[in-house]
Order: structure tokens, then C-alpha cells, then sequence
């Protein structure tokens, strides 16, 4: 079948969501041939603070978020790495009484939705958990049951398992056009075209344009999300820092670095396929980390980067089929907090195509709300 | 964060080529601010720059002071670097390579020198470049030698003040003086070890490059996402070449595919209360 580039399914785009989606259908009996313009990690999947978060979740993504945790708990199972994945919990701290009511609300509407993972603890509780937090804190929601992982490690153990797996993964292949051929997707590289009956767009930020090929319409801001690592320095916290009030996610590393991020932007220029870094936000973040850690003032920021990731003027991603065109799907537009749903989506789109159905509910994600 | 006062040329460096510009800057009349970190020559006054745009304006910082400044024009002189040395064959002659974190970072283009073996950034006679603004000089543009750097830093200026519309006069109009050419003995990449440390700040070595290689990785900012060559301390600034060729000789391919590090500001490592010195800045 290979060799006269007929495929079973398209894959559009390398990233996680894509070689996940490779994973699964290929474990099904699928033939797929995943299309990456770049590598893997070239961009969202690369670059990101490796949260492995259900924390603060949009309602909708919560049922995902919890199957997904329950892969990254059995990571090596699903891709033969540990991706660096460690349970060392992700606490959102609340620095005033009125932010703590904030999370009061939240975690009783989780409760109602029979979720349990989030914990609110108070003022005590988190200074044993963060002993290091220099400033008074109210309480906070706690996930002892979150991590993180390492996001080049995961992207990598994705990308062999996939091709263990069977998947036909093609990198530098950018995709110019997409055609309706005698029934069959035809997605058209410079140089060669693949033929398959589905066709799936985890193009990221570029995923827009992917659906205007097919007929669908999606309104994605492709953003570049900055993130820091410093220089190694003792050990001072275990789990994943964020706070209501402030645009920040905090981890220290086993080596002892120190990475910083939040979602403060850097400059994205899709044209030319790069991200830059902007030296305002980046003060921002600086100066939000020495408000909570005075204490780092003078550790060292080794190396900034930015990469560019597709966001969604809701803030949840597109999952599901397309609107308007028979066997093509869509899973993007992760907005930032992609990457722990990896595992769950590319399973959730493999239901989708051999089932004709998800075990989970996607409705939220559907395209169509965009129309 | 303080506001400096806008100048006609900002001059980044000040080795033979940056100290020759700002000479004949001065006897041109052009306002000019030389920003440079200071080790080494003697001649630098301690500005730590973090940041650069191709629309003229400057971040950088001094004795725990932010300051931003807009230049009409800048002259780039960061001069070399020590080639790191990766096998024990001793290095005959031609041991430096252009530092080329700013231009980088600029998203200037890049060559691949075969003979000098290292990476320059490309620009005209007169040091202009694809940013109207910036203008390099010295050995930076991979043209290494003091009479060289000289040459290019005046040349650079009376490009710049031709731009500015300042009038030069007939000016000079001598022929460039001969670079040094350095032919550094090839590195035979095929025949290091796979324990040889490529990349100390890391400690990636050659077997994990070719192990990235033979998994399908094309150039070095991908075997840097994967294996961290060039993530560390000095952010590739020594290994970059060393990388590029290991990697080359892997593939099979010439060292001019598989590219130079990206490089993103800062370039070189900042305290968390320098950078936060920057959280009021609008860069846009």
C-alpha cells in the first residue's frame, strides 16, 4: 500500500497530539503516515513547561485531564520512556481571602461534577508544602496527584514509539495542498502527495489553514508562549507553582534548575516559522518569581526561548470532526496546555475513527462552534 | 528603567573594529554610545546587553541600572572567539570563530566558511546587512586581523554617515587590507569516539549526536531540542561548530545543512533581578 502513497489515515503535524494519533491508530491496524513540516518539538510540543496538570482545567477538558493523568501515571507502558515524569503535585496559591473564595467556587463546581482531585488547603498546609514561599498566602488548591514531565524527552519517546508502531512519520514534509481525489484525502508535499481515506489536522498553529483546505473555518491566534531555565540551584521546591493572581508556572527540576514560565508572550512570526523572545515579559516573570522567592534575586536565567503555539478565543481546544467534509478530523488549538492531554486525545480520535464514537465527551470541542 | 537619550550610531564592542569606529565616529561628529561588557581589552565600560532589535533600539544594563536607547544605526564588533578544541590533534594556526550570538539572535543569515571552518554572519564590503539599521565589522563577519577590523570598523562608520547624511567628504578610499586566513586542520568527525564530550556544559557526546542522526535528525537546533548540545551556560558559543560538524559527518552531509544554533535574547546569562529591572519596558 506504501508504496503507492495510499495510506489508511493522514496525520497533519509531528507534535504530540499527532504522533499520539499515530500511536493509537497504528496499534489499531492502521497504515498512517504522519506529515511534519519540521521535526517533533519543533514548536508547542517542544516548547512548554511540561505541566502534567489538571489543575484549574476548563470544565469541559476536566473528564480528559483525569483519564489522561491516569496514562501519565503508566507512562512507560504507553511510549517505553519515563519522560521524565515525576507526581510531585501542582499547588495554585491564593495570596488574598478574596482570590481563596475565588477557588472556594470552583473546587464545590468540580464536586457537583463528581470531581475530587482538587484539594483546597489552608495558609499552614501550603508553607509545609512550599517552605520556601516568602510571601503570606491565604490557601490553596492543591493536586498532589499532578506532575510533570520533560517536554523534548516526551516528544522523542512519542515520535519512536510511533514509528515502532508502524507509523510512517515524514519530517521536513510540509503540506501545500489538500485535495478531494476519488473519494480520498490527497495531501500534496512539495515534491510528493499521500493518499487516505481520513484525514487528521494536528497542525498546531497552523492548523488554520489545514481547515481552510477542507472547508472548515477556525479562528486561531497563533501566540508565542516564553518560558526561562536557570542555572542549578539547591533544592527548594517540589511541586509545580502557579497563583490566581499572577501569570506564572514554577518547577524545579531534579538537576536543580529552575524553569519559569506562565504564559507571558513572546513575538510569533509564522511566516518565517520562528518565535521570538520579548525582554518585557520576560522581566515580568522575573519579577513575579523574586515577589514570591526574594531569595533568588541574584540566580542566573541561563536560556530563554518561545515557541509558537495555536490559541483558541475560548481557550479549549478543536476536537472531532470536521463540519463540512466526510472522514477528516481535527484535534488543536490546545491554547497553551496541550501537552498533558497528549495520551488521551489521540485515543479519543482512534475511538472516533474505528468506532465511530468517543468514550468521552468532546462535544464541547466541536468545530462548529465557530460557526 | 531609564530612558537614555537617542543617538545617532551605538557601537556593540570595543576591540579593533569597535574602537576604530568610535574614533573616526568622533572625528565625524556623529553622536555614538560604545556599549561594551569590558573583559578583556581594558576598554569596555561594564553595559551588559540583553537585547537587540533590527528597528535600532537597545536593552542593556549598568551597575544594576536598566536602560533602553534607540541608535539610528548600529555597528556590531563582537569580535571572536577560542575555537574549542575537540580531538587531541593540536590546532596549527586559525584557533578563533566569529561570536555569533547577536547576530543570531538578529535572524541575520549565516554562511558556512569550508576552509576557516566556522559560521559568519553574511553582509556588504561596507558591513551592511539585511536590517537597514545594523552594520557589522571586525571579526565577527569571519574576516579575522587587527589591520582587517580596523578597515572594516572606519568603513562601517562612513557607510553610516553617508546614511545619516552626514558630509564625509571624499572620505578614504583604500582597498581593504588582507584578512588572516586560519586554516584550521579538519576535524575527522567520522573517527572521534562515541565517549568524546561535544558540548561541556552539557556533557552531550558524540555517540548521542550520532545516535540523533541515525534517528532522523536533520540539523543542530533539533539535536539541541533532543540532547541539549548548546543549552547551557554558554549557549553554544563553543560548541556550535563542533556540533555542526560531528553531526555533518553523520548524516554524510555538508556542514552547511545542518544549520548554526538559534539563538534567542538574552544571549548570555542574566540575574533574575537584572531582568526583572525590565518588567516596565515596551518592546512592542
Amino acid at each position: 500500500m506504501a508504496e503507492r502513497n495510499l495510506f489508511d489515515a493522514v496525520i497533519i503535524g509531528g507534535g504530540l497530539h499527532g504522533l499520539s494519533t499515530a500511536i493509537h491508530l497504528s496499534k489499531a491496524g492502521l497504515q498512517v503516515v504522519v506529515l511534519e513540516k519540521d521535526h517533533p518539538g519543533r514548536h508547542a510540543s517542544g516548547v512548554n513547561a511540561g505541566g502534567v496538570r489538571r489543575l484549574g482545567r476548563d470544565l469541559a477538558e476536566v473528564p480528559l485531564s483525569v483519564e489522561a493523568l491516569k496514562v501519565w501515571h503508566e507512562i512507560e507502558d504507553f511510549v517505553g520512556d519515563d519522560c521524565g515524569y515525576t507526581t510531585c503535585g501542582q499547588i495554585q496559591i491564593a495570596e488574598s481571602e478574596a482570590e481563596h473564595e475565588q477557588q472556594r467556587e470552583r473546587v464545590a463546581k468540580l464536586r457537583a461534577l463528581g470531581f475530587d482531585h482538587e484539594r483546597l488547603i489552608d495558609g499552614d498546609e501550603v508553607r509545609r508544602i512550599v517552605p520556601a514561599l516568602s510571601p503570606p498566602c491565604v490557601g490553596a488548591i492543591w493536586c498532589a496527584e499532578d506532575g510533570a514531565a520533560n517536554p523534548y524527552r516526551t516528544t522523542q519517546a512519542f515520535f519512536r514509539t510511533a514509528r515502532a508502531a508502524g507509523a510512517d512519520i515524514r519530517l521536513g514534509a510540509e503540506v501545500h495542498a489538500i485535495e478531494r481525489v476519488a473519494g480520498h484525502w490527497r495531501a500534496q508535499l512539495k515534491d510528493d502527495a499521500l493518499e487516505a481515506p481520513i484525514l487528521i489536522n494536528c497542525a498546531g498553529a497552523w492548523a488554520d489553514r489545514m481547515c481552510r483546505m477542507i472547508g472548515d473555518d477556525a479562528p486561531l491566534e497563533a501566540a508565542a508562549p516564553m518560558l526561562m531555565i536557570t542555572e542549578p540551584v539547591e533544592p527548594f521546591i517540589t511541586p509545580v507553582l502557579g497563583a490566581v493572581g499572577r501569570m506564572l508556572s514554577f518547577k524545579q527540576f531534579e538537576n536543580g534548575t529552575v524553569m519559569i514560565g506562565g504564559g507571558q508572550r513572546g513575538r510569533a512570526a509564522r511566516e518565517v516559522n520562528l518565535a521570538g523572545t520579548r525582554l518585557r515579559g520576560m522581566g515580568n516573570s522575573a519579577a513575579t518569581v523574586t515577589a514570591l522567592f526574594p531569595q533568588l534575586g541574584a540566580v542566573k536565567v541561563m536560556r530563554c526561548w518561545a515557541g509558537i503555539e495555536a490559541m483558541m478565543p475560548d481557550a479549549i481546544p478543536v476536537i472531532g470532526p470536521s463540519a463540512v467534509a466526510e472522514g477528516a478530523y481535527h484535534a488543536f488549538g490546545f491554547s497553551g496546555h496541550g501537552f498533558q492531554l497528549s495520551p488521551i486525545v489521540g485515543r479519543l480520535l482512534c475511538e472516533l475513527i474505528t468506532e465511530g464514537r468517543s468514550s468521552l465527551p468532546i462535544e464541547a470541542f466541536s468545530i462548529t462552534r465557530f460557526q | 528603567m531609564s530612558q537614555i537619550k537617542d543617538a545617532a550610531l551605538a557601537i556593540i564592542g570595543a576591540g579593533h573594529a569597535g574602537r576604530a569606529a568610535a574614533d573616526l565616529a568622533r572625528e565625524l561628529a556623529i553622536e555614538t554610545v560604545v556599549l561594551d561588557q569590558g573583559h578583556g581589552n581594558g576598554s569596555g565600560n561594564g553595559a551588559l546587553v540583553w537585547l537587540i532589535h533590527g528597528d535600532g533600539t537597545i536593552c542593556f544594563s549598568r551597575d544594576d541600572t536598566a536602560h533602553e536607547l534607540t541608535a539610528q544605526c548600529i555597528i556590531l564588533a563582537p569580535g571572536a572567539l577560542d575555537r574549542p578544541r575537540l580531538d587531541e590533534a593540536p590546532v596549527a594556526g586559525g584557533a578563533e570563530v566569529p561570536d555569533i550570538q547577536i547576530t543570531s539572535a538578529l535572524g541575520l543569515e549565516h554562511g558556512w566558511d569550508p576552509i576557516q571552518r566556522f559560521w559568519y554572519p553574511m553582509c556588504g564590503e561596507a558591513g551592511g546587512t539585511s536590517l537597514e539599521r545594523i552594520f557589522l565589522a571586525g571579526a565577527v563577519t569571519g574576516r579575522l586581523g587587527q589591520a582587517i577590523a580596523v578597515w572594516q570598523g572606519r568603513r562601517a562608520v562612513r557607510a553610516v554617515a553617508e546614511k545619516l547624511g552626514h558630509d564625509i567628504g571624499e572620505g578614504e578610499q583604500s582597498e581593504p587590507p588582507p584578512a588572516e586566513l586560519q586554516t584550521p586542520p579538519s576535524l575527522d568527525a567520522a573517527r572521534l569516539n562515541n565517549e568524546q564530550i561535544v558540548c561541556d556544559c552539557e556533557g552531550t557526546t558524540v555517540g548521542e549526536i550520532r545516535r540523533l542522526a541515525a534517528l532522523g535528525c536533520d540539523d543542530v537546533n533539533q539535536a539541541k531540542a533532543f540532547a541539549r548540545p548548546g543549552a547551557g551556560e554558554c549557549q553554544g558559543r563553543r560548541c556550535a561548530v563542533a556540533v555542526a560538524e560531528v553531526l555533518a559527518a553523520a548524516r554524510g552531509v555538508a556542514v552547511a545543512e545542518v544549520g548554526y544554533f538559534r539563538q534567542r535574547w538574552p544571549t548570555s546569562p542574566v540575574s533574575l533581578d537584572q531582568l526583572a529591572l525590565f518588567q516596565e519596558l515596551d518592546d512592542g
